[in-house]
Formats: C-alpha cells, structure tokens, sequence
C-alpha cells in the first residue's frame, strides 16, 4: 500500500513538472432534470492513469407524502487504454461511493440509509468542440443498503449502472 | 410459493406476500430474490409467489390464483410461523395491481377463488398494503396508453372497457376504495397514467393511512440509487427512499408490536 502511494505521489508529481495537468469538470446532466446534481472533477496523475472524485445530491422523494435528500461522496481510478490521447478514449475504472438518505413525511424524521456501491466501470470520452467533453459509461458491481434505525437488515445486491458525464475539459 | 423465514424459529411473526410484475404476461417469484432475505434477516416471514400468466392468466384467474396463495398463507400461518391478522402484500406492477384488489377486494364474492385453501368464510382484507408502481384503475390505463398498446389491457379482460365494464370495474382497485381499507404505501413513476394518486386521495378521504411516493426520474425498470443521475437497472422499491417508507409501513402495521 505504501508502495502504491509513492508511486502515486511520485507519478503526480512527475506530471505536475511536465506539462500542465490534464483536467476535467462534469456533471451527469439526467440529475439535473430528476431532481438531482453531481459535480465531478477528474485529473490525470500518470501517463493513462487519472483520479476522478465526485460530490451529488439528490431529492429523490416527490409527491405530497414523503420528502427525501441523499448526498453521495465517491471516487474512481481510471486507466486509459489509449496512451496517445490522455483522458480520451476507452477506459476501466474502479469505482467507490457512499450516499446517505434521509426520509422525512409532514410529522416526523423517518430515519436514514447508507448505501455503499462498488462498481468496475467501462466508458468512453469524446473532446468535442469548445473542450466538451460526453463521456458514457456503464458499471457492474454491487449496492449495499444498510438502515440507520438497524430495524432492517443490511441489504446486498448486484447492480447494472449507466450514466453520462458532460464537462468541460483542460489541458 | 418461495418462503424466506428468520433464520431462528419462532411463532406469530409479521409477514409480506410478495406479488411479481411483468405486464400479466411474464415474470416469475424470483423477483424479490433480494428483497425477500432482507425482510427474513429482519425477522419478518416474506413470501413470493407466481400466479397464472397470459393467455391462461386472463382476469380473474390470475387475482384468484394471488388470493389462492393469499389463503394458503394464512392457513398454513402456523406452520410457517405467521400471524394470519399480521400479514401485508406488496407488489410491484402488474402484481401491484393485483395486490391492491386484495387490498380493496380480498373479500369479495364475485372474486372467490376456487381452491381449497380458500374454501370457508370469506378473507379478511390484509393488514397492509405496499403497491409499487402498478395501475389502480384498469379504465384509466386503458385510456392513458396509447392505440398501440391498448391491447396490454385487453388481453387482461377479453375485451375493451366498452364491452366489458363490469370486468374492468371488478378489476379497478378504486372503483373499490373503501373506509376499512388496510393501511396504503403507494409507489409511482414519474408518469401515472393509471389512477394511483386518485387511489391515495380516495383512500385519504375515506380516512384510511394512505401514502405515495413519486420516485424521481424512476423509469419503471430503471432507478437511480444514491448517484445523481446514474441508472441503475432496478425498481423504484428499491432505492434507498422506497426502503425508507417501506420499514416505516412495516414498522408502523404489521410489526408495530414487534417482530
């Protein structure tokens, strides 16, 4: 582990004195027509190799019953399998995030969720003109939901997630 | 019928039936392989069940096939180490369609299954009821879709509303709204085109505990868990607030005394 950071640090810092670092800013613009936003911010710290973190939050209760709010922290480490064009291109990534729910009804708090997932994601960027980037993806990995209230169990299931960045990219 | 049990026995718990979707056509009890163990890991008993599909499911076979396992459930209550007064039924689509008829009309005699299990008095409405994006009004999804894909609910009844309205009313859960309703926990996509927030406020104004949730951005197969914006291919009970209200329901019904 101690050896990776190093190489890590090494390889960010070997990139930092080279050239300016190749960056990018995005969004998942479905969130933001269902109630929702993610703001990433992904950076390259090694010939193929970037770190991506994200923030988001989401309503995702509507209605006259029920209101709701989720905030998710999470990461991802990219490998791009294109040498020649850095951030663009086909890439793999190991992906982590952590998202707390909380339900609340007119009367009273109703409790909380956390959820982990834990995904390999395949995707692929495009620099379109302007430095905009689109950027699909799609992950297989795994939901764990456990209840703050511990009256239900903690959940495990397998998931098949999609999803598009749009962004702005620097170099 | 697939039973997920705690894993240390005991007597009198609370249970879920669970009823499948799949458009009256397709699906299987499988469907809530995930859901079932986390409600038994709980302490709850969770059944899953199947019921006949089209062509051989035609309305009423496949409401009186639910009832049928809804009956058994509750007449092999010790067996399986249930309370029969403490017995929800959740569905999610078509079966949320189903389960909300025996939500509204479980003891109805023009619905009167005939199998043995269900053979006596009449049933008992449950003692709660969670119905996952699924049509309470058969009329009103009849003409909410479109000419294309009318026959969806045709081939339910035989028939179109005009040839059948006693069909379409008998399978109409808010046709059959009623005070003495179980408590309702109602789901529903972003579109609802089929009555399920006339079900809450018709349950509401006859005093009955009814609540809905509109999942947002939920596409039916498809729910965004905690990732703004991501799908994931799943159902809107599912997510994280979905199993909010869920454990609320439970907790506030059928286990409210405990599990």
């Amino acid at each position: 582990m101690k050896t990776l950071a190093l190489a890590i640090v090494m390889a960010t810092a070997a990139a930092a004195q080279a050239e300016p670092p190749t960056e990018v800013i995005a969004t998942q613009p479905i969130a933001l027509a269902t109630r929702g936003m993610t703001v990433s911010y992904e950076r390259q710290f090694a010939p193929r190799w970037s770190w991506q973190a994200f923030g988001a939050v989401r309503l995702g209760a509507e209605g006259p019953d029920y209101d709701s709010s989720t905030v998710t922290l999470g990461g991802e480490l990219r490998r791009y399998l294109r040498a020649s064009t850095p951030m663009r291109g086909p890439w793999v990534a190991a992906h982590l995030s952590v998202g707390r729910t909380t339900l609340t009804n007119a009367m009273s708090d109703l409790g909380g969720n956390i959820a982990f997932t834990e995904r390999v994601d395949v995707g692929w960027r495009w620099v379109l003109p302007w430095s905009i980037t689109l950027a699909p993806s799609i992950g297989l990995g795994a939901i764990q939901d456990v209840s703050e209230s511990g009256r239900l169990a903690p959940a495990s299931r397998p998931t098949l997630s999609i999803g598009i960045e749009l962004g702005w990219f620097r170099r | 019928m697939d039973v997920y049990s705690p894993d240390d026995a005991g007597t009198g718990r609370p249970a879920v039936m669970f009823i499948h979707g799949g458009t009256w056509r397709a699906g299987d009890k499988d469907h809530f392989r995930n859901m079932g163990p986390r409600l038994a890991d709980s302490g709850f008993v969770a059944a899953s069940i199947n019921y006949r599909l089209l062509p051989d499911g035609q309305f009423p076979n496949n409401i009186q096939d639910c009832l049928c396992a809804y009956a058994f459930l509750r007449g092999h209550a010790a067996e399986y180490g249930i309370d029969p007064d403490r017995i929800a039924v959740m569905g999610y689509s078509a079966g949320a369609h189903l389960a909300s008829i025996i939500g509204t009309e479980a003891d109805n005699p023009a619905l009167a299954p005939d199998c043995d299990a269900a053979a006596g008095p009449a049933l008992p409405l449950p003692a709660a009821l969670i119905s996952g994006s699924g049509p309470q009004d058969m009329r009103l999804m009849w003409n909410w879709l479109g000419d294309d894909n009318k026959d969806i609910v045709e081939n339910i009844f035989g028939g179109s509303p005009d040839e059948l309205p006693e069909a379409y009313e008998l399978g109409s859960p808010l046709a059959h709204a009623r005070p003495d309703a179980p408590p309702y926990l109602i789901f529903r996509d972003v579109y609802d085109g089929a009555g399920n927030g006339k079900m809450r406020d018709a349950l509401v104004d006859l005093g009955v505990s009814a609540r809905i949730m509109e999942v947002a951005g939920s596409l039916h197969i498809l729910e965004q868990h905690t990732e703004a914006g991501r799908y994931e291919a799943g159902v809107s009970i599912e997510t994280p607030e979905a199993w909010l209200a869920i454990e609320d329901m439970l907790f506030s019904t059928i286990a409210k005394e405990g599990l």
